[in-house]
């Protein structure tokens, strides 16, 4: 056995001796130098992985004696799973550090190795040492190795940051010795298991005095060198000043020690004293991530970032000794961040000290570069499939079954918060034409990216193994992400082979789907038809748009498998994986269009509270061992209310209810154009589908209120019916072709919302069925503006007009979708309203009713504008000449027309699926509902629909629409004489100086009463709410960062401040 | 008042004396000997901690029997504890190099930015 040979001492004797050596060496060439630096570091990871794989599959952990003398004389070190795992991370880390120092001349020298080697001895020490004393000699060498790195720098920055730090560090190391001095004083052990095992036999009140004078120096000590707050100045002082090469090192090597080597130091503590470390832990996180939302500088907003990630794991370090949550998420944790921090970290070394408004483009044509800062990114706000979310994910899951609801809502917060301003330094560092900062040499590219591949491949395969479930994906789901992912590495493949490559593996998809018999009397059958019926036309259109590479169509792919799996489970880990990749492939589309970036930025802020509260309700089921939405139906009482409440309100967000709609018509403007049709079309339905199967599982969310109880579920039908409202009522007042549809796509859903909300069986299939019939009309309309802005380059509708003369089929398609939306005979508008009014009036629910018609008026307004100014009227003298949409977009409006016609004619095409899944949904919760349907099924004649209140048959009145349409045309034809056709301009003006031309054409501010009217008490409202939120949010980071006055003395008064303040706690305990 | 407390009162001065200076005097180099100062306490609290009254100092020629011999000797108080002495050695040396890196930084950062004030090193701050 080799292993037996080999002693894990030569961890620690190989880099030192090689650090020793190093002059000599350097004597046979400075590129020797580098390699025999590299050598040392991949043979350490070799040995320790050979190590680390043994002890996982049974070996004993390897106990060493240095010297072979007992404590306290010798030195124990210890060698398990954990440390080897740890040991992994930070050699892995360190090896592509030195990669990426290889190309800095002041890091390149011999000192600078010899340091970084030093480093990583110190963390390995700080793993492995069972002995207190050992602990602190090591935080000093880790300690010195940085001060010592940090004073190598070119800049002058890194001297008054790394003499800072070297105080604060200073001052905590001399707390950490007085501890150690007063336990070994109290214990007569060094060593930690001896110092247990002596402590564990009864604590004397004077010793529970002194151990609580250790725990406040040894807390405070530690809480300075993992940079917890309020301590933390000097440390976000190193992360701005010093060389990101050495920031880097620093957070792979020295914090990871440090963070492991506290976990062995509180076992000493009694268990409930660790809520103060968690609680200062926790303070660290939420404060740390709001803070660096005010942040402008890169590099220090990665400080304050890694600040909040080590309190996180602080926090979580207690719970994981109390045996409240698993070693091995934070080891995922822990292994999310080394490699994620010191990818962006290295990222961040781009240039200068750029600021946030500099690095605008800085990533724009740098494919790898831009690759590895968005998987870094996902990665560290723990999103699929990086190892952060499994983490996180398992964190929370352990949290919530021991009652952690408090921990639970701050860990989301503060995730939430880390959102804001990570998807800001990615949209600045994406979006704009090329930047002159200049690139940076291959090995400090090659760097980071290594570690964005650890993290992929990592999560990956991590995933798979501890959640087998993850495993069971279908065969389209599984294409769809390897072909999504493959297109994306392939980024700027050219438009013509990717989305040639994109539209084929989705009509495989679709061909294996169908081929596989795909039953639509389901839930997740329907959903799925849906998506891939959307999915297969957007890609049908995307063929005509040159501007969408690789990156584009990957992205597509990958959102489509993210959809099949949310609709696809009832788990609530893959629902959630589904969701979350959902999110975030959709935040990478919408960043696609021209002026996307901003709006993107919102949709995630939005989306991710959205996640989060969604994630929220599914922990309450976990807190009570459910872990699908079948299983919710076990809750009850306050569990239920709370997991319904979350549920919805997530679910509201994310469809753009009222209220939180801010987000919305932003996003589906600015995104590229085909991918606003799948947006509105597809994606805005998936919500629609967990509120579907949220109020199925969990019912109407009754809240029981001193013996009056009241049914949520109306609150949500009314929310989706002021949408409907208000959203139609914005819409009048846009110029913007594509905003106005906008916004009738998020009012569209208010209907959706509504029917779904109402719990009934005719109430869901005037939902469902509208679901459907949106794709179609929707998606229609969209790509019918999509195809006239790519021909005139332009959404303003007043410098449109009269193209009905030059694209006649577009305008025909229009017209269609418009009658659609409108809601009237013969098209399926008409049935989804006439349903959605008959669920009202069945149920009693006359207001809500009366609002929807009212609303579904306003639609009209909007509707004829769009295809009035933009088709009719006369046609502009620039658009003489301009030609037909193309050929794909017509193809895939043909497509949804052929959609729109059969669910208009043969409504029960979508009726009889909603009417098994209403079956099987509601026909045993006792909701008045027995099975018999009223409408199709058994009481369906002929093509007719019936309900209690009449019946409607979408064939005669077709034939009989049919019927008037050609008489009265052919009657115009004979009657009416031929009309002159006058050019367009056989106008003048009588010697008046026209005003802008915007100005007098009709269409310009077009319902400017209505705006009179409407304008005051809507425009702007939620938007104005909303920024003044965050201008709050922004002003309270803003105040609490100024405690990080830069100087050095006031932070070491914050040091002892929070000694004495622990003190005091710890005395009062 | 006896030998013990009258060390353990000298070393809590000691760094008292230092950590004020730390807080209050704001030329680097005062800091640094504040610093010096705290170490130093520390190093004579460490002392003081195995110091019994009388003994003699732990040298003893054969390391195992020392190994077996030391806790017995500690309690019957024939020899101060060995340990802490070790410690405070280690601690002595570390100590050594925190300062004289410290005074490589004060000496690079004067020339650099001219000037020992630390309310001067305040570019980085927020």
């Amino acid at each position: 056995m080799v292993a037996n040979l080999l002693d894990p001492i030569l961890l620690f004797a190989l880099p030192m001796g090689v650090a020793f050596l190093l002059p000599l060496i350097d004597k046979l060439g400075r590129s020797v130098t580098h390699a025999v630096h590299l050598l040392v570091l991949a043979a350490m990871f070799g040995l320790t992985g050979w190590w680390t794989w043994q002890l996982a599959h049974g070996m004993a952990p390897i106990e060493i004696q240095t010297g072979g003398w007992a404590p306290p004389i010798g030195i124990a070190l210890r060698l398990g799973v954990t440390e080897g795992l740890l040991a992994l991370f930070a050699q892995g880390a360190a090896l592509f550090g030195a990669v990426y120092l290889w190309g800095r001349e002041e890091h390149g020298d011999i000192r600078a190795i010899a340091l970084q080697l030093a480093l990583v001895v110190g963390a390995l020490g700080l793993f492995m040492t069972r002995d207190l004393f050992n602990i602190f000699v090591f935080v000093e060498i880790t300690g010195i190795a940085t001060y010592a790195l940090a004073m190598l720098g070119r800049e002058d920055s890194a001297l008054e940051a790394g003499f800072k730090y070297m105080l604060m560090g200073s001052a905590a190391s001399i707390f950490l010795l007085l501890g150690i001095a007063l336990l070994y004083k109290h214990t007569g052990h060094l060593n930690l298991d001896a110092m247990q095992a002596a402590l564990a036999q009864g604590s004397p009140a004077a010793l529970s005095v002194a151990l609580g004078l250790v725990f406040m120096l040894v807390l405070v000590s530690f809480a300075a060198e993992l940079k917890l707050f309020p301590v933390n100045g000097p440390g976000l002082d190193m992360y701005e000043g010093v060389d990101p090469g050495v920031s880097a090192l620093m957070v792979v090597t020295s914090v990871n020690g440090y963070l492991y080597a506290f976990y062995k130091v509180l076992a000493v503590f009694p268990a409930e004293w660790g809520t103060t470390v968690s609680v200062l832990g926790m303070v660290t996180f939420v404060g740390a991530n709001l803070m660096a939302n005010r942040q402008t500088q890169v590099r220090r907003m990665l400080g304050y970032s890694s600040s909040a990630q080590v309190g996180l794991l602080v926090a979580l370090l207690p719970m994981v000794r109390a045996g409240h949550v698993h070693m091995l998420p934070v080891l995922l944790l822990i292994a999310n961040h080394t490699f994620a921090k010191s990818a962006l970290l290295w990222l961040a070394g781009q240039g200068e000290k750029l600021s946030l408004v500099e690095w605008r483009g800085v990533f724009s044509g740098r494919t790898i570069q831009r690759l590895t800062l968005t998987a870094a990114v996902l990665a560290i706000t723990g999103l699929p499939p990086f190892p952060g979310f499994f983490g996180k994910w398992e964190v929370l899951t352990d949290l919530s079954a021991h009652g952690g609801a408090w921990w639970i809502g701050a860990i989301l917060l503060g995730s939430l918060l880390e959102f804001g301003y990570y998807f800001k330094w990615l949209h600045y560092a994406h979006q704009g034409e090329e930047s002159d900062v200049p690139q940076v040499p291959v090995s400090a590219q090659i760097a980071p990216a290594l570690s964005a591949a650890v993290l992929l491949v990592g999560g990956l395969g991590m995933s798979l193994w501890r959640f087998p479930e993850l495993a069971n994906l279908s065969l389209p789901v599984a294409v769809l992400l390897g072909a999504g992912l493959a297109l994306v590495l392939v980024r700027e493949l050219s438009s013509v082979v990717s989305s040639g490559l994109a539209l084929l593996v989705v009509l495989g998809v679709v061909g294996v789907t169908v081929g596989a018999g795909l039953e639509l009397n389901t839930l997740a059958g329907l959903f799925t038809a849906l998506a891939l019926a959307g999915g297969t036309v957007t890609a049908i259109a995307a063929l005509s748009v040159p501007t969408l590479k690789g990156a584009y169509h990957g992205l597509f792919l990958l959102l489509l498998s993210s959809v099949l799996m949310v609709v696809q489970s009832e788990h609530s880990l893959t629902f959630f994986v589904g969701w979350e990749l959902m999110t975030w492939t959709s935040y990478l589309l919408i960043a696609q269009g021209r002026e996307g970036a901003r709006p993107a930025w919102v949709y995630m802020l939005f989306s991710g509270a959205a996640g989060f509260l969604l994630l929220g309700g599914l922990l309450v089921g976990y807190a009570h061992g459910v872990d699908s939405f079948s299983g919710m139906e076990a809750l009850t009482g306050s569990a239920q209310l709370a997991a319904w409440s979350l549920l919805v309100l997530g679910i509201l967000v994310k469809i753009g209810t009222v209220g939180a709609h801010v987000w919305a018509p932003d996003a589906y403007t600015e995104s590229p154009d085909v991918y606003t049709a799948f947006l509105s079309g597809v994606i805005s339905k998936v919500p629609v589908f967990a509120l579907v199967l949220v109020l199925a599982h969990l019912g109407t969310g009754a809240l029981t209120m001193g013996g009056y109880t009241f049914e949520l579920h109306h609150l949500v039908a009314w929310l989706g019916g002021l949408t409907a409202l208000g959203m139609s009522l914005l819409a009048l007042f846009q110029e913007d072709a594509k905003k106005l549809l906008a916004y009738s796509s998020v009012g569209q859903l208010g209907y959706v919302v509504a029917g779904v909300a109402i719990l009934s069986p005719l109430g869901w299939a005037a939902g469902l069925y509208h679901a459907v019939h949106h794709l179609g009309f929707k998606a229609m309309l969209l790509l019918v503006l999509a195809g006239v802005i790519h021909r005139t380059g332009t959404r303003k509708m007043y410098e449109m007009g009269g193209l009905i003369a030059r694209m006649p089929l577009s305008f025909f398609i229009a017209m269609i979708g418009i009658i659609a939306l409108a809601g009237v005979p013969p098209l399926g508008g008409f049935v989804g309203k006439w349903l959605l009014y008959n669920a009202l009036v069945e149920e009693g629910w006359l207001f809500l009713a009366a609002l929807m018609m009212f609303s579904s008026l306003v639609a009209f307004l909007y509707l004829y504008r769009f295809i009035h100014t933009i088709f009719l009227g006369q046609l502009k003298t620039r658009h003489r000449e301009i030609k037909e949409a193309p050929l794909p977009y017509l193809l895939a409006e043909v497509a949804l027309l052929g959609l729109v016609g059969l669910v208009s004619v043969w409504p029960q095409a979508v009726l009889s699926p909603v009417n098994a899944i209403a079956h099987s949904y509601l026909g045993g919760r006792g909701l008045g509902f027995e099975g018999e349907l009223v409408f199709p099924g058994g009481v369906v004649r002929g093509s007719e629909l019936v309900t209690s209140f009449g019946s409607y048959d979408p064939v005669v009145t077709m034939l009989v629409v049919a019927l008037v349409f050609v008489l009265s045309a052919g009657l115009l034809w004979v009657s009416v004489p031929r009309a002159r056709r006058v050019g367009q301009l056989d106008i003048a003006f009588a010697g008046e100086v026209p005003p802008p031309p915007e100005e007098i054409h009709f269409a310009f501010d077009f319902h400017r009463p209505y705006e009179r009217v409407f304008g005051a008490v809507l425009r702007g409202q939620a938007v104005k709410f909303w920024r003044g939120f965050g201008d709050a949010v922004e002003a309270i980071a803003e105040t609490s960062r100024g405690i990080y006055s830069g100087d050095g003395q006031t932070y070491l008064v914050y040091f002892f401040g929070l000694a004495v303040l622990l003190g005091a706690l710890q005395m009062g305990l | 008042m006896n030998e013990l407390t009258l060390y353990y009162l000298a070393a809590m001065s000691l760094m008292l004396v230092g950590f004020m200076g730390l807080v209050w005097k704001r030329n680097l180099i005062k800091m640094v000997l504040a610093f010096t100062l705290i170490d130093t306490g520390a190093h004579l609290f460490l002392v003081a901690l195995g110091y019994l009254p009388g003994a003699t100092a732990p040298i003893v020629d054969d390391a195992g029997m020392f190994a077996q011999a030391q806790s017995l000797m500690v309690r019957q108080g024939a020899v101060v504890d060995p340990v802490v002495q070790a410690l405070v050695l280690t601690a002595i040396v570390i100590g050594v190099g925190v300062t004289a890196l410290m005074l490589s930084y004060v000496v690079r950062i004067y020339a650099r930015r001219g000037t020992l004030d630390i309310a001067e090193l305040r570019r980085l701050k927020w």
